[in-house]
């Protein structure tokens, strides 16, 4: 197995009430229940899940953007739970981040140049002829070219702001990049263009993914390895095509089951299996298993007992979290 | 051939936005019939007019736009040839539809009760009584369960999928003939959006309505269509029965778009698109995808007409008749 860059151990998170000037008060959320995962060196982990199940407020505690409430964090093999000051900005320029929405993570009054130019300058690093260089290669790595460098955003598209959103990411040479949606807002024929550079990139650059998204079939083909999270948990993780070809948990099933798939027609769909009504609310979760009320296989054990995510006795990269695995 | 009339008939369809940099013509030369009874998708990615189709077929679209050809025909009458008093009474009763994000098209501060008897207020004559109970009626065929304890709730108690759940019952609750869904369930997570495209299918074979159905994904087109019309740049480009056009794309774009989705099953490089859709103004020539085809010639320098290639499936593509390119297409991307 290769080395670790990141692995978070027993992850929590909880969201106080908040009480109101008429003084009702607002159930804990346990946004972040007990989450544990490492990222491979030079790999990529999927966080995948519905919304709600956690999965931004994990990626926000890896960027150290939120504290966790217990738990710990460890970057290449330190401890950066609780990293403050210097050593916390020199910790930001190894760990970037990807946002969704390529229209509002940028600047709309700054010309790309100066987009680009920004991270250099709030780490304090040289902004002479070296960062222009530097610059060019960005766009280069990318796939833009050096007569975009004096344009504003609104004169892009969404796949080239994408673009720009990634460039500004690699400025300091990153280890891993925080994927959070990085596709999602965008067209499937330009999403392919932009899944293919971030796998290019990553195989030149050797960079570690943690990428987070709910679409099971982007995360199956950029990931090596796949977390399936649900309400605050993790209940599945395993390598990306163990996972995908065979999944052993119930919801992890279900979920694939729902995507919609090009290849089946109407004719066929009904031999899905159906989850029947909503997520519980991550300020209520159900006993046991948080999966238990939504189960077609649940019985009581799984409704007293919370089942633990373990490897299995043959394969102890192949980890699920359930009472009766499939 | 169907015995039946098609429910909505739309011939040469023309819509344009005045703007000051020129006129953009999201929707030019669009026609399509939908059967009753049938689903009936319109997929694209953004900007190539499938909502602007759905929105002139409403007469909602709004200056600077306006409508300025072609026609629309639903049940023998002449849509584009009423004034607005006449297309009122076709809103909300005949025609009804359905937007993307369910907690924008709600009142937040209206019950949901009220809500969903507005129609019923607004284009029949019943009484209190009747109004509640068709209510009622209309919350439990859409699956809200304890619908008659939930009429006085407001939009924020119900879940995504309930919300959705409760615009459906509102756009149903006069029987439309004709239901037009706009990304109904984009919003939604998987498991929710499940639920929805099986309670659509659910309402099209009971009530025999015929929904039109505006989308981006592939795979809900696959699943619930029986007919599918594929635009790009403000035409369609490829149409026919969803199963056949989906399996035997003979147009390169619909091949190219299918390429590049990632998918559960397979695992097959992406090999997208090349470069992005072009603004469709008025000095677009020849054919609309050619800039980013890999297969485009001399002749596409011209407009391509509409190919029938097998009973009812139609291509916009010079080539798409004698089918070389998709041999072609088929060699490189290594397939038999």
């Amino acid at each position: 197995m290769t080395r670790a860059i990141l692995a978070a151990h027993d992850l929590r998170k909880k969201f106080a009430p908040r009480t109101s000037f008429l003084g009702h008060g607002q159930e804990t959320i346990r946004a972040v229940d007990g989450v544990s995962f490492t990222v491979g060196e030079g790999q990529t982990l999927g966080l995948v899940g519905e919304s709600g199940c956690g999965k931004s407020t994990t990626a926000r505690m890896v960027m150290r953007l939120l504290d966790p409430t217990s738990g710990s964090i460890e970057f290449q093999g330190a401890d950066i739970t609780s990293t403050r000051g210097k050593a916390l900005r020199s910790l930001r320029s190894d760990i970037q981040m990807v946002f969704q929405d390529p229209y509002e993570s940028l600047n709309p009054r700054r010309q790309v140049k100066e987009i680009l130019a920004e991270p250099f300058r709030i780490h304090r690093r040289p902004t002479d002829h070296r960062m222009r260089s530097r610059i060019l290669d960005l766009l280069d790595l990318v796939g833009l070219l050096p007569q975009h460098l004096g344009r504003y955003p609104f004169e892009f598209s969404g796949g080239q702001r994408q673009r720009i959103g990634i460039a500004r990411a690699l400025a300091l040479d990153p280890k891993l990049l925080v994927l959070d949606e990085p596709v999602s807002a965008l067209d499937v024929s330009v999403q392919a263009q932009i899944l293919n550079l971030l796998i290019g990139l990553q195989k030149d650059l050797g960079l570690s993914y943690l990428l987070i998204a709910h679409d099971l079939a982007v995360v199956k083909h950029i990931s090596h390895r796949v977390a399936v999270m649900y309400l605050g948990r993790i209940v599945e993780n395993s390598e990306s095509h163990q996972l995908f070809d065979q999944p052993r948990h119930p919801y992890t099933k279900a979920l694939m089951s729902s995507v919609p798939d090009p290849t089946v027609f109407k004719s066929s769909v009904s031999q899905r299996i159906r989850l029947e009504g909503d997520p519980p609310s991550p300020a209520d979760p159900p006993d046991g298993c948080h999966f238990h009320t939504r189960c077609w296989l649940a019985t009581e054990q799984c409704a007293a007992v919370s089942p633990a995510l373990v490897g299995d006795t043959k394969d102890e990269t192949r980890k699920v979290a359930c009472h009766f695995p499939l | 051939m169907s015995a039946e009339h098609p429910v909505l008939s739309v011939r040469n369809l023309r819509t344009e936005f005045a703007t000051r940099e020129g006129t953009v013509v999201p929707v030019s030369d669009v026609s399509f019939d939908i059967d009753r009874g049938q689903i009936f998708s319109l997929v694209g990615e953004s900007g190539s007019g499938k909502s602007v189709t759905a929105m002139s077929v409403m007469r909602l679209v709004r200056p600077p736009g306006r409508i300025t050809g072609g026609s629309v025909t639903f049940d023998d009458t002449d849509l584009l040839a009423l004034n607005q008093r006449e297309m009122k009474r076709v809103r909300g009763s005949q025609i009804s539809m359905i937007f993307q994000d369910p907690m924008t098209s709600l009142n937040p501060v209206l019950s949901v009760g009220d809500q969903i008897a507005e129609p019923l207020r607004a284009h029949t004559s019943m009484n209190k009584k009747q109004v509640s109970d068709a209510v009622v009626e209309a919350l439990k065929d859409v699956g809200i369960p304890r619908a008659r304890r939930r009429l006085e709730d407001r939009p924020h108690q119900f879940s995504g999928g309930m919300r959705q759940r409760v615009m459906i019952a509102m756009a149903m609750i006069n029987r439309p003939k004709l239901l037009i869904a706009d990304e109904p369930t984009t919003a939604l997570d998987v498991t929710i959006q499940a639920q929805i495209l099986d309670l659509l299918l659910e309402i099209c074979q009971q009530s025999r309505t015929s929904i039109l159905l505006i989308t981006h994904d592939l795979g809900v087109v696959a699943n619930i269509s029986d007919k599918v019309a594929v635009m790009y740049a403000g035409q369609i480009h490829e149409t026919g029965p969803t199963q056949e056009v989906m399996t035997q794309p003979r147009g390169p774009y619909l091949w190219g778009l299918l390429r590049s989705m990632p998918r559960l099953q397979g695992t097959d490089a992406l090999d997208p698109i090349r470069g992005q859709p072009p603004l469709v103004t008025e000095a677009l020539t020849g054919c609309r995808f050619a800039p980013r085809c890999a297969f485009r010639a001399e002749a596409c320098n011209t407009d391509p007409p509409s190919h029938i290639v097998a009973t009812g499936h139609e291509v916009r593509c010079h080539f798409a008749p004698d089918s070389e390119w998709v041999r072609q297409a088929r060699a490189q991307a290594g397939l038999p």
